[in-house]
């Protein structure tokens, strides 16, 4: 008998469960709207890697490096 | 940036990540909890085939899945802040928290999005077994990916396994296993997890009281909370007996911390807990006997509590200012002093390299290689203090000591209390009362959501500000982690962020109170 892959039985709950159950489609549209905020807006436009901007581990280490002596010698 | 506006900068990220962090507390606690107890119920079900335990499972999943759906990606605004507010020390940490929060991105994933899915969907579509271990999958993933982070959270108290790479200026992990298995690890996790329990056993005790009080599912009710209440008894007796633990940990590698909560100024053997006290304005207080309005003691709980010896030594916070040669402290002052010095050869190093200058090099790397004399010595007495370089008085070690006393009171109070009313809970269980028609027990019962909170959250202000000025134990102070930002903008992503939490949360609620006016559905 032909058997499924877990993967297609996994996605057919989901989509079962989105078609028939108002509250799942509520959650998963709370958690995809919540998403995009976090991603595209929170974390895009205020929440930049400083350090990752900086090209190698090398001048991510300098910067990091100057951080620390020139706060030490603020004190 | 001058020292005003970098301490209004530190104070505002601070805020900030406190506040993420409190909000992320919410909904974790719950997680951890109900997923444990919806196991349970579920293999009730399992091994009874009693269909009653079938739709009460499935009520609390609906309400797990809630839970889980608003909170889900809520920690992940941590690593945000991290990123930006904090890249100092998001780097100098390194690799100790990349791979532990990679197992747990990925852990998470995989795990707890394949068999939630199975767990909330999958009745009548998986066999009955293959649900009930998703469901305990789903259990154990959540808790596994809740170890990864306090693993994390433990090195910073307890910065071990690690060896300091001079030329990248940041911390390498040299044993997985030391940084895993550390023992404030292993505490932390224990303790933060049971807590995590108790609170989603006393939801469930909550909710089924309020059904009692409406008289409604009153059945359902009844079991649910029977089950809740022995789960969370467990889970408290578990914490409390891991809070132990903490404490003879804190008082080894964080004693400033333990004389903070004890408001403890002088150092003693066999010296007392207090109970319950009023402290005098901190400007007031400079030694035990004019720390407090009043205080109730029990002699020698102290020590007992943080040495496991009735006569044990408990440092103050003026030994641990001034040091205490008899006891082997040395001063905050030389500390300070050993600290520089670290920092110094920090800066030294990084100048020889930019002049091309080997030798000078090479004799500062050789005093930073764990695995030479020369370096052991030196990393014992100077690195080990490196972050006590940054500080320009040693008062700037103390943490806000009213906060953490009166929060480890809280913690403790409200916790004693939740004890209280679980094994009465029991009792009342065990010997039949009539719980469905006590009115008062009821609202004990839902009393315990907020109990549950109130004491979880405080443990973690001990915890976090009791730590305070340190990011990492000793090694970097807030000061030195925070990134170079302005503050306006901080202040504009706290409101951000407190404006999407608060909507999380009133969503959460809103969904949540449907859900339980629906009830328990013979579905």
């Amino acid at each position: 008998m032909y058997k499924k892959l877990f993967i297609i039985r996994l996605y057919e709950l989901y989509a079962d469960a989105i078609r028939t159950s108002p509250l799942t489609r509520s959650l998963l549209l709370f958690i995809a709207i919540k998403l995009f905020i976090m991603f595209a807006i929170i974390k895009a436009l205020f929440f930049p890697n400083i350090l990752n901007k900086l090209d190698s581990d090398e001048l991510r280490a300098k910067t990091v490096v100057e951080n620390l002596i020139s706060k030490s010698e603020k004190q | 940036m001058n020292l005003c506006e970098l301490i209004q900068l530190i104070d505002w990220s601070r805020a900030q990540f406190a506040m993420t962090a409190m909000f992320h507390w919410v909904f974790v606690p719950l997680t951890l909890g109900l997923s444990a107890l919806c196991a349970i119920m579920e293999t009730i079900y399992y091994r009874t085939g009693d269909n009653k335990w079938r739709y009460i499972s499935r009520f609390w999943m609906r309400l797990f899945g809630i839970n889980f759906a608003v909170g889900v990606a809520t920690g992940l605004i941590l690593e945000f802040e991290f990123g930006t507010n904090w890249s100092n020390y998001a780097y100098f940490v390194g690799d100790i928290f990349g791979a532990p929060l990679a197992i747990e991105g990925i852990m998470a994933f995989f795990m707890e999005a394949t068999f939630v899915g199975v767990m909330l969907f999958g009745w009548g579509k998986v066999s009955k077994r293959f649900h009930l271990a998703s469901t305990w999958l789903v259990a154990i993933s959540v808790n596994i990916s809740a170890l990864w982070i306090l693993i994390a959270n433990a090195w910073m108290e307890l910065p071990i396994g690690t060896t300091f790479n001079l030329s990248m200026a940041r911390n390498e992990m040299s044993s997985f296993a030391d940084v895993a298995l550390s023992p404030m690890a292993l505490t932390k996790f224990i303790h933060s997890v049971t807590s995590g329990f108790t609170t989603g056993a006393a939801f469930v005790i909550a909710i089924s009281g309020w059904y009692l009080l409406k008289r409604r599912h009153i059945e359902e009710a009844l079991l649910s909370s029977k089950i809740a209440t022995i789960f969370g008894l467990i889970s408290l007796l578990i914490c409390i007996y891991t809070g132990d633990g903490s404490a003879v940990l804190i008082t080894k590698h964080q004693p400033m911390k333990l004389a903070a909560m004890e408001a403890l100024y002088d150092g003693e053997e066999g010296a007392p807990l207090t109970v319950i006290g009023a402290l005098k304005p901190a400007n007031n207080r400079t030694c035990n006997d004019d720390a407090f309005y009043f205080k109730i003691e029990i002699p020698k709980l102290l020590s007992v509590m943080g040495t496991h010896n009735i006569n044990g030594y408990v440092a103050g916070i003026n030994d641990l200012i001034n040091g205490n040669p008899e006891h082997g402290l040395i001063s905050t002052a030389e500390k300070i002093h050993r600290g520089r010095v670290a920092i110094e050869s920090l800066k030294s190093y990084h100048e020889a390299i930019n002049n091309n200058d080997k030798t000078t090099a090479e004799k500062i790397a050789s005093d930073f290689n764990p695995n030479s004399e020369n370096g052991k010595k030196f990393l014992s007495e100077n690195f080990r203090y490196f972050g006590y370089g940054y500080l320009s008085s040693p008062q700037e070690c103390i943490p806000p000591v009213a906060l953490i006393f009166y929060s480890f009171r809280i913690m403790v109070g409200v916790g004693s209390l939740l004890l209280l009313i679980f094994v009465a809970l029991l009792l009342m269980h065990r010997y039949r009362q009539n719980l469905g028609h006590k009115k008062w027990v009821h609202i004990v019962m839902i009393s315990t959501i907020p109990l549950v909170y109130m004491c979880s959250w405080a443990g973690w202000i001990v915890c976090e500000v009791g730590r305070q000025p340190w990011t990492v134990q000793d090694l970097l102070p807030t000061l030195a982690a925070i990134s170079k930002l302005d503050t306006s903008s901080v202040i504009t992503t706290f409101c951000i962020l407190a404006f999407m939490f608060t909507i999380m949360l009133v969503v959460e609620i809103a969904i949540m109170i449907k859900q339980i006016n629906i009830g328990f559905k013979n579905e």
